[in-house]
């Protein structure tokens, strides 16, 4: 057998070439991108990645220390008001770069996944903030949970998941739930890097004609047209740019 | 003297509208978090002088794989 083919069925280069065909070569720390990626909109993104950085080494800190150093010492209480605010700013830059990839509606041009993963990574975000509410160890904790209990009990997950369980909730929230979201927010990276920034809609979508436009050559001259569109538009110009979902 | 602990550390102040019960501290944060948004698209983002910029190919846009699944 040649080396060659040797090389071909070995996984480890079947998983190397899959994995160089993750991101388009050059993309994957690139210094240059279009125009439209200039906006403060993106600036956000990077805070909101800033701020999760900052709450994981925050956070680590704390988890040596333990779940009740911050109450006897001074610095354990800057430590973990550090935590608590890059929490705040993690998703206040988290909200603004949501709104704004909403508004651009992101998942044109089958970044739908990316979108996901985004969002998806939001409201675990959420999960995992409210069991950081119940690892305080103090009476706001134990308040909250008497309250989240009932919640949780009232649909059915309060055996599984139960939130008067302090060791319970405060393993979920330094283990599984940062773990979780941090998959998915470096799969959002990925995925952002391996479909690019989303185009401005403008700047993709080409406007129709208006159906009573004068037409300025013979049919016969036109482009052929396209099928009906999802929205009833029908045969608007048939344009290979056009990669909606 | 007026201190974060001052401010954050004493009863929380609701307002209420029918149903609808919020703390003011909530409130003030989406608010911020609204005009801070509306501040993003609106304000000019400042541009790289062409001259610091390297000689680096641009990023293609779309990708590669765009461009295939554009193809008709």
């Amino acid at each position: 057998m040649l080396n060659r083919d040797r090389q071909q069925g070995s996984w480890t280069v079947g998983l190397r070439e899959r994995l160089s065909r993750t991101v388009p070569p050059g993309q994957v720390l690139p210094d240059r991108q279009p125009a439209y990626v200039a906006s403060w909109i993106y600036v956000f993104g990077v805070a909101t990645l800033a701020a999760f950085l900052w709450i994981i080494a925050s956070g680590t800190v704390l988890v040596l220390k333990g779940a009740t150093w911050w109450h006897t010492s001074s610095i354990g209480h800057f430590v973990n008001s550090t935590h608590l605010w890059s929490v705040e700013l993690f998703f206040f830059c988290m909200v603004v770069h949501l709104w704004g990839k909403f508004f651009m509606a992101a998942w044109r041009g089958r970044r739908g996944l990316t979108w996901a993963t985004g969002a998806v990574a939001f409201i675990g975000s959420i999960g995992t903030a409210f069991t950081g509410y119940l690892s305080q160890t103090n009476f706001d904790s134990q308040w909250i949970a008497g309250q989240a209990k009932d919640g949780l009990n009232s649909v059915g997950v309060g055996a599984e998941f139960n939130v008067l369980n302090t060791g319970q909730m405060l393993l979920w929230h330094v283990m599984l739930l940062p773990l979780v979201v941090g998959v998915l927010i470096v799969l959002h990276v990925i995925l952002v890097r391996r479909h690019g920034v989303v185009p401005p809609i403008d700047a993709e979508l080409p406007a129709a004609p208006p159906l009573d436009a004068p037409l300025r050559e013979p049919v016969a001259q036109r482009e052929p047209l396209a099928p009906a569109q999802p929205d009833g538009r029908a045969g608007t110009p048939a344009r290979p740019d056009r990669v909606t979902t | 003297m007026i201190t974060a602990t001052g401010l954050l550390g004493g009863h929380a102040h609701f307002l209420h509208w029918g149903v609808v019960q919020i703390s003011l501290a909530n409130l003030v944060v989406i608010l911020l978090m609204l005009l801070v948004f509306a501040l993003a698209v609106l304000v000019p983002f400042p541009h790289t002088p062409p001259a610091r910029r390297t000689s680096a190919p641009p990023a293609p846009a779309p990708t590669g794989e765009e461009a295939r699944d554009a193809q008709p």
